[in-house]
């Protein structure tokens, strides 16, 4: 498989705090890689960066993205779905496509595909407010998709849901990911999310933060939730690394 | 006390109840003889002043003067006060510029620039639109700058995220939208502290409601006031109401 992003020697600080040092990751096209760990070992960090929304102190970031018109190589969900309050929900999907330079017909035409993408076709003209939390971050995923991203970054993207609607989401996610064919790099604390998610999780530790664990998946799809399986297995090798790596 | 709310039946009824006590209290007070007449005039003599205002073209007139010289005013007051508001909002420099300035003048009263206005504008309508400008001012660049200051960070990364990177950008799409409501708010407060500044910036003889009154209070004609000073209330409530009613529209998206 090829990659579609290389990262080597990735460092970062923020004044003295040094976030990561000289991490070294390889993602293959069209994969789902989890990135798992405790809070603040840099884990969003090195989401940000491959959003370019920070930049590195030393190594570098190669990035293998498809050229082309109308679309953005790598899109952002957060953990809150940041829509914008004032647009509704088509226009919030509409946001990313603005900054492409698409005629305004196309711009309407690609958001309405990606809302019946994520099934909120009907709900095109609320307000964020009048939408539950679910659908929220359904919109959020939307306007990410809207813009036909080579590498979606997912922060803790399912991290505010309540458990039943965080399950469907999942599943819609698997879906979407299917449909297309997006790389995906999804940052989560969660590790029956992880396993049940990825192809394969990485476990980053430690501050600066490095690799702890990298490990594939091999389970087949569809998983069956929470199965004792060889994901189930792995899920366990995670959490002794992750507890016995913090000293519980 | 009871801390249950009341039925809005009730609360109508204790406020116009409350009203009409306060009113009668004053009738009885004026026809007893305690208030002489130029003291404070019974209520009973109001709707005659008013009358003769209005038979007399003198209500309209003083109300299109005011008018006039409270839009004016408030649009151009208003209009600056956002602008820096915005701007020292925008740029830490800029504020930090401005920030000596601004302690120096901002605790003028409006008032104390009616002898500037004379000097500068003369007594006309341009002195009175002054006037209402500057008690208009602070207001809405205080709200416009605590409103842009206060915009979430993690909206202007959406904006980042999504390739809105330039400043141009971010104003346009993130911090105005996600400033209306407080610059908004800030011009529902100078609403009213603009007919309040009418009397005032009229008083020295631009024609309008408060020099009909300065007038009337020359000759004692205290029901003349209290007409006007009801007509003041009333224009204020109309005026608050229309724009709470256009706020709404605008921020149909606010829950």
């Amino acid at each position: 498989m090829a990659a579609i992003a290389e990262i080597k020697g990735l460092s970062l600080a923020y004044g003295d705090n040094v976030v990561l040092q000289g991490l070294d990751l390889t993602l293959e096209r069209g994969s789902f890689v989890a990135i798992v760990g405790a809070s603040g070992v840099g884990k969003s960090t090195l989401l940000r960066v491959l959003a370019d929304l920070s930049k590195p102190s030393s190594g570098t970031v190669t990035t293998h993205f498809t050229e082309g018109r109308g679309h953005r190589p790598a899109a952002l969900v957060f953990q809150e779905a940041r829509l914008l309050p004032w647009r509704r929900v088509l226009s919030n999907i509409e946001f990313g496509l603005e900054s492409l330079g698409l005629p305004r017909a196309e711009r309407r035409d690609l958001a309405e595909k990606a809302l019946k993408l994520v099934g909120l076709a009907d709900f095109a003209k609320r307000w964020p407010y009048q939408l539950s939390g679910g659908q929220r971050q359904r919109v959020a995923l939307a306007r990410a998709l809207a813009l036909k991203p080579d590498l979606l970054l997912l922060d803790e993207p399912f991290g505010a849901l309540d458990a039943i609607t965080r399950a469907g989401m999942q599943d819609e996610l698997l879906r979407l990911w299917k449909e297309t064919g997006a790389s995906i790099l999804m940052v989560t604390h969660d590790l029956d999310e992880a396993v049940y998610l990825a192809d394969r999780v990485i476990l980053l530790g430690e501050s600066p933060a490095r690799i702890i664990s990298d490990l594939t998946v091999p389970e087949m799809r569809p998983r069956i939730r929470g199965a004792l399986t060889s994901a189930a297995g792995i899920r366990d090798e995670l959490e002794r690394t992750m507890t016995g790596g913090s000293g519980i | 006390m009871s801390r249950a709310p009341l039925s809005r039946t009730t609360t109508i009824g204790l406020g116009a109840g409350g009203l009409l006590v306060f009113i009668l209290l004053w009738e009885t007070l004026a026809r007893s003889g305690l208030l002489p007449a130029f003291v404070a005039p019974a209520p009973s003599s109001l709707p005659g002043a008013f009358w003769r205002e209005y038979t007399g073209g003198f209500w309209l007139k003083a109300i299109l003067g005011s008018a006039s010289h409270y839009f004016a005013g408030l649009a151009a007051g208003s209009a600056l006060g956002i602008t820096f508001g915005v701007l020292a909002g925008l740029s830490r420099r800029y504020e930090a510029a401005q920030q000596w300035l601004v302690r120096v003048i901002r605790p003028i009263p409006g008032l104390a620039w009616i002898p500037f206005a004379i000097i500068w504008f003369g007594i006309s309508e341009t002195a009175a639109i002054f006037i209402i400008g500057v008690s208009v001012f602070w207001i809405t660049y205080f709200s416009a700058f605590a409103a842009v200051r206060g915009v979430d960070p993690d909206l202007l990364e959406v904006a980042e995220a999504f390739g809105h990177r330039s400043a141009f950008a971010k104003v346009v799409k993130i911090i105005l939208p996600a400033a209306a409501p407080g610059i908004l708010g800030g011009v529902r407060i100078a609403l009213g502290q603009g007919w309040m500044a009418v009397v005032a910036a009229e008083i020295f003889g631009v024609p309008g409601m408060g020099a009909r009154m300065q007038d009337a209070s020359g000759l004692l004609q205290t029901p003349v006031v209290i007409v006007y000073m009801l007509t003041i209330a009333a224009l204020y409530s109309l005026t608050d109401m229309v724009f709470g009613q256009v706020s709404k529209v605008i921020l149909q998206w606010q829950r």
